[in-house]
């Protein structure tokens, strides 16, 4: 009832109109009979292609049109629509009559009789050349950005504002033999030393509800069970208006240098203790003469 | 058992840790005389209060005592041999958790240092 009410709603169209309207939309429009033999192309399709419908007899227009990379696959696809009557979607490229290839949605779906059975195809080509493009671009961007983040000398990761941690690099993963199911959230406490962790979770449980930077210096377990110790430090990431959006933060390797200053200090105190040593008599009456002007 | 050596704390050292057969592993001599038995000792043997230095070719007998002073944070020995006293400074002390193995730093006053190792 209501399928008749819309229908009779609709102004009829006449010839005229259904071709202005097929030439105006954006996209490349065409109709086939349910073989695939072509019976429309739009004005689009002739503008961009160069082809018309009398060129589309035999193999040679869709040969010249298909990138050759693309060919075998449009092949097999749009004979599984012709031969089931599944809807037809795909992803390829046109050359134009200028010789240059685009990106193009191809979608296509079958007009019915009564019984049901194919009377014909419609279909349109539309150009997703810049979208394709932008996104391949993405993806190339994130690819570069992670090989960046995965192989920078530092243990990284980011968090949620209230500090859900929901990537690691791979570095974290290496060292501590991991993966993003057992660390995400609040998994890093799992390779926390037990004698450091109270503190920790103190310290990050007020840091991220301040949004300041911050700096730790903690143990952290690795896949072989040796801890070894790490600098890390947060840095809150805002928008435009200020609204903080993540946290990025990195864990440096201070194991050696710790090393190095505790090696340091051993050394000052023993030269003190040797000083004091290769002068133990003179020191004695130093002493004793301390005494004896403090009494005065 | 861990292999670790750990380090000991020498305000707290018992002087039973300081006793023991002990090998020369390292020396630096500095200033001290190079031909003296010291400076050429291959082995140490601490036990009760009798001393043995053993060079390539000497040995010498003597006695030792571990000797404390208020004013170092750590002990040091008295080393008695005929023809010289000696005394050494304990820089650093490192024990198995077991005592099966040790390592002993002595800084001598004549400037000579040691690294020895037991066994």
């Amino acid at each position: 009832m209501a399928d008749s009410a819309i229908t009779s709603s609709l102004p009829s169209l006449t010839e005229s109109e259904i071709q202005f309207l097929a030439d105006f939309i954006p996209q490349l429009v065409w109709i086939t009979d349910p073989t695939g033999y072509h019976l429309y192309f739009n004005q689009r399709w002739v503008d961009y292609t160069g082809y018309t419908l009398a060129d589309s007899v035999g193999d040679d227009m869709w040969n010249n049109l298909l990138h050759p990379d693309d060919r075998a696959r449009a092949r097999q696809v749009w004979g599984h629509s012709l031969a089931t009557g599944d809807n037809y979607d795909i992803e390829y490229r046109f050359r134009s009559k200028d010789g240059e290839y685009r990106w193009f949605l191809g979608q296509a779906s079958p007009r019915r009789d009564e019984a049901g059975s194919i009377v014909t195809w419609f279909g349109t080509c539309t150009d997703i050349h810049d979208q394709k493009q932008a996104a391949e671009a993405l993806l190339e961007r994130e690819s570069e950005f992670t090989t960046l983040a995965d192989n920078v000398a530092q243990l990284s990761w980011m968090a949620r504002p209230d500090g859900h941690i929901h990537w690691y690099n791979k570095r974290w993963y290496d060292f501590t033999g991991t993966d993003l199911a057992e660390m995400q959230g609040w998994g890093w406490e799992k390779v926390h030393h037990p004698d450091h962790i109270k503190p920790v979770v103190e310290f990050v449980s007020q840091a991220w509800g301040k949004g300041e930077p911050w700096e730790l210096t903690f143990p952290l377990r690795g896949h072989d069970g040796e801890y070894r110790w790490f600098l890390t430090r947060a840095v809150p990431i805002r928008d435009e208006q200020g609204q903080l959006l993540r946290w990025l933060g990195t864990n440096t390797d201070v194991t050696k240098m710790r090393e190095l200053q505790e090696q340091l200090q051993n050394s000052y105190a023993d030269l003190e203790a040797k000083v004091t040593f290769r002068n133990l008599e003179l020191e004695h009456e130093v002493q004793n003469l301390r005494k004896q002007l403090a009494q005065r | 058992m861990s292999d670790l050596l750990l380090d000991i704390n020498l305000q707290q050292v018992p002087d039973d840790y300081l006793a023991g057969a002990w090998r020369v592993a390292h020396r630096v001599l500095n200033r001290a005389d190079p031909a003296s038995t010291l400076a050429q000792a291959t082995s140490l043997v601490l036990g009760g209060q009798a001393l043995e230095l053993e060079a390539p070719a000497q040995k010498e007998t003597g006695s030792w005592a571990v000797l404390r002073d208020e004013l170092l944070n750590r002990p040091y020995l008295s080393l008695n041999l005929p023809a010289e006293d000696m005394r050494a400074l304990v820089t650093r002390l490192r024990r198995t958790t077991d005592g099966a193995r040790a390592q002993l730093n002595l800084y001598f006053s004549s400037g000579l240092e040691m690294q020895l190792d037991r066994p």
